[in-house]
C-alpha cells in the first residue's frame, strides 16, 4: 500500500506530541476543512459557532505596518464538521509562530523513499511562485516561514525559519528518510514585510511532497 | 543492449522474472507492491510507462522504484493525493540510470548518476532489490 499522510493540528497543548496525547490534535479533513490566517477580532476568533463569511474575514484581515514586519497573529482551523469539543467551526492552532514544537503534525503511515518536504506554490500545478506572499518570484523573500520541529526541537524565540516558495526553497521535515510510520512536525508563520506596497488577498498552496515505495 | 522500448499490452506497472524463473507482477502507481516482492535476484524487469511504451531492463546489479506525490494541505487540490513522478532506477556497478516519469505529462527523461550522488545516497536503502 502507498504510504498515507494525515495532517493534524494541535489545539490543546503545543508542548505535547501526537503520539503522547492524540486527543490534543484535530485531524484536518482535507476535503472540507481549511486554514484561516487572520489578525482576528471579536467575530473571527477561536470557537466560532458558524463558518466565517468573506466579509467577516475581510474585516479581520491583517493590516500592513508602515514601520515593522507583521506576523499574522492567528491561524484557525475551519472545521466544517464542527464536531470537536462542542459544535465549534473554528479552533485556534496553538503555538503557531511561537517557540513551540508540536503545532502542525504530518503523520506518515509508513516508509518513504526520500525525506518528506513542505513546499509553497501559487497553485496546485506546483510550478510557479509569483504571488506577493511567496516573494513575487524571489523565493527568499517569501512571507511564509517554516521550521522543522520533528522530534520536539524548539525553534527558538522569534525563529526566522526557512522562507518557503517554489522548488528550491522548501523545508525538509526530517533529517532522514522514514523507515517506518512516523509523525513529523513543523511550525509555520506568515510575516508581512513592513510598508509592503501591495495589499492583497492571495490564495496560495502549501503542499507536502513525499514518496513511497 | 539492456534498455529497450516498445509498445506492449500489460495491466501491471511492472513484471519481473527472477533468476529462478519465477515471476512477480507489480501493482499500480497507487500501490506498486514493490516492497511485497519476494527477496530473490531479479533477472529481468519490464516496466510500463503511462504512454503505453515499455522498458525492458536486464542484467543490472540492482533495481529501485518509487513514486513521488503531493498532498496539498492548504488550498489547491486539498483532499487529493496528486501523482507527480515515478522513478525507476537501475544500477550497474557505480552507475545508476534513472528513468524519471512525469505523471502529469506522461513524458519521461533518462538521467545517469553516480552512486555517490546525493540523490542516490539519500534514497531509503530498504527499496533496493538485488539483480544479478
Amino acid at each position: 500500500m502507498a504510504t498515507t499522510l494525515t495532517f493534524l493540528v494541535n489545539y490543546v497543548d503545543s508542548t505535547v506530541a501526537y503520539g503522547t496525547t492524540p486527543a490534543d490534535y484535530i485531524t484536518v479533513d482535507l476535503t472540507d476543512d481549511y486554514l484561516v490566517w487572520t489578525a482576528g477580532d471579536t467575530v473571527v476568533k477561536d470557537l466560532m459557532t458558524a463558518e466565517p463569511t468573506a466579509g467577516q474575514l475581510n474585516t479581520a484581515a491583517t493590516v500592513i505596518s508602515d514601520s515593522a514586519d507583521t506576523t499574522i497573529a492567528l491561524c484557525l482551523l475551519m472545521d466544517y464538521s464542527h464536531n470537536v469539543g462542542g459544535a465549534y467551526y473554528t479552533h485556534k492552532i496553538l503555538g503557531m509562530g511561537e517557540n513551540k514544537a508540536y503545532v502542525f503534525c504530518f503523520n506518515f503511515g509508513g516508509a518513504t523513499a526520500t525525506i518528506p518536504q513542505l513546499e509553497a506554490w501559487d497553485t496546485s500545478a506546483h510550478s510557479t511562485q509569483a504571488k506577493h506572499v511567496l516573494g513575487a518570484n524571489i523565493p527568499a523573500n517569501s512571507w511564509v516561514k517554516a521550521v522543522k520541529t520533528t522530534g520536539g526541537s524548539l525553534p527558538g524565540t522569534s525563529w526566522p525559519g526557512t522562507a518557503i516558495a517554489g522548488a528550491a526553497n522548501y523545508l525538509a521535515l526530517d533529517t532522514a528518510v522514514l523507515s517506518t510510520a512516523k509523525a513529523l512536525y513543523a511550525n509555520i508563520k506568515i510575516v508581512i514585510p513592513a510598508a509592503y506596497a501591495t495589499p492583497a488577498a492571495e490564495t496560495f498552496v502549501i503542499t507536502i511532497r513525499y514518496t513511497f515505495l | 543492449m539492456k534498455f529497450q522500448k516498445g509498445h506492449i499490452t500489460m495491466d501491471n506497472l511492472y513484471e519481473i522474472i527472477f533468476i529462478d524463473g519465477t515471476k512477480f507482477c507489480g501493482g499500480n502507481l497507487q500501490d506498486t507492491k514493490w516492497m511485497q516482492m519476494p527477496d530473490k535476484s531479479i533477472k529481468k524487469l519490464t516496466y510500463r510507462l503511462p504512454s503505453g511504451e515499455k522498458i525492458d531492463c536486464e542484467g543490472y546489479n540492482a533495481y529501485y522504484h518509487f513514486v513521488e506525490v503531493c498532498q496539498d494541505i492548504m488550498n489547491g487540490n486539498q483532499g487529493k493525493v496528486q501523482l507527480e513522478y515515478a522513478y525507476l532506477i537501475t544500477k550497474d556497478g557505480p552507475m545508476c540510470e534513472v528513468i524519471k516519469v512525469n505523471l502529469r505529462t506522461n513524458k519521461f527523461e533518462q538521467i545517469v548518476l553516480d552512486e555517490s550522488s546525493d540523490f542516490i545516497r539519500q534514497l531509503n536503502p530498504i527499496g533496493w532489490k538485488e539483480g544479478i
